[in-house]
């Protein structure tokens, strides 16, 4: 049994691990596309700019009720449904 | 320097190549001839073959353990031997716990040489006689006739998965170089410069000292 819960505390762990990982660089991504976005719209303001970085973070401000960040949650989902799946298949086949 | 890192990648290579031969799932299409349970001595060499200590089967005082084994003949004649072991909740993450039931099921398809009865057994392992290690059981399947080779799905997956998880990883990488750790250098690189430039204004052979070193390191042509 407490290899049992061993598993499951560090499932968990490795979850939350990628699941941050995973929310760096898809919020990453976002800031660079709209970092390209603010270069084609002002061309003449181009660079690393007071006033870019405004309008990133307002475009940020939504961004974890979008649906991209909230399907990272399957972070948690795929593999613990995988291991369940994998428990049921190797027992009960 | 460049032969060391070559050396270095080939080693890296056969070391994933082997750890992946022995934890994948493979198929052999086998007759069962026998199975037992035996006391199997399992000696610091071979623990590493065997399961974790907690998981099923006891050890007693002198290091022996009553494990559970089948024997097969393939088709070519050649015998090969299984064991059937539980795995449990850890490592190799095959979460088996029905090994009582398998090795049911394994005594229930013996057959001989005049009807034989053709199985694939998945297994995951090596067979490395002189360090008494056997690939261990996973799974039983009957077929019809001796040449039937099933389709190996799950190591197939499992490596799609890896690979795919590779490349995730690559690509964080390069995004996390290119939006945080080289800004980062080049930051420190002009602070460092402007400092220098305070102290001395003849430190020019120092500019760029930093991001020299990590272009040097990032783009050394290969030879």
């Amino acid at each position: 049994m407490i290899a049992f819960f061993r598993l499951i505390v560090l499932v968990l762990l490795l979850e939350a691990m990628f699941y941050l990982l995973l929310r760096l660089y898809i919020r990453s991504l976002r800031r660079e596309r709209l970092e390209n976005i603010w270069a084609e719209r002002h061309p003449d303001m181009a660079g690393d700019r007071a006033a870019r970085g405004k309008f990133v973070r307002k475009s940020m401000v939504g961004f974890d009720k979008s649906l991209r960040s909230r399907l990272l949650w399957l972070v948690f989902i795929i593999p613990t449904l995988t291991i369940m799946g994998i428990v049921y298949w190797i027992n009960w086949q | 320097m460049h032969y060391v890192k070559v050396v270095l990648g080939v080693l890296l290579g056969i070391v994933v190549f082997l750890f992946l031969d022995y934890a994948l799932p493979s198929k052999n299409t086998v007759r069962i001839t026998n199975t037992y349970n035996r006391l199997t001595p399992v000696t610091s060499s071979n623990a590493i073959f065997y399961a974790a200590q907690d998981t099923g089967t006891v050890q007693n005082a002198s290091g022996q353990r009553d494990v559970r084994f089948i024997e097969t003949v393939r088709p070519n004649g050649k015998v090969f031997v299984y064991r059937n072991e539980d795995t449990g909740w850890i490592w190799p993450p095959y979460f088996k716990y029905d090994s009582a039931n398998l090795h049911a099921e394994a005594t229930n398809l013996r057959s001989g040489k005049a009807d034989p009865q053709w199985v694939s057994v998945t297994a995951y392992g090596w067979r490395i006689p002189w360090l008494t290690a056997y690939p261990n059981a996973i799974a039983i399947d009957t077929l019809a006739n001796p040449n039937d080779r099933p389709r190996n799905w799950g190591a197939m997956i499992i490596s799609a998965v890896l690979l795919i998880f590779l490349v995730l990883i690559w690509r964080m990488w390069a995004q996390f170089r290119e939006r945080t750790l080289d800004p980062a250098i080049r930051s420190a690189d002009a602070r460092w410069d402007r400092t220098t430039d305070r102290v001395t204004s003849d430190a020019a052979g120092a500019r760029g000292r930093l991001s020299g070193w990590w272009n040097t390191r990032r783009a050394r042509p290969r030879k």
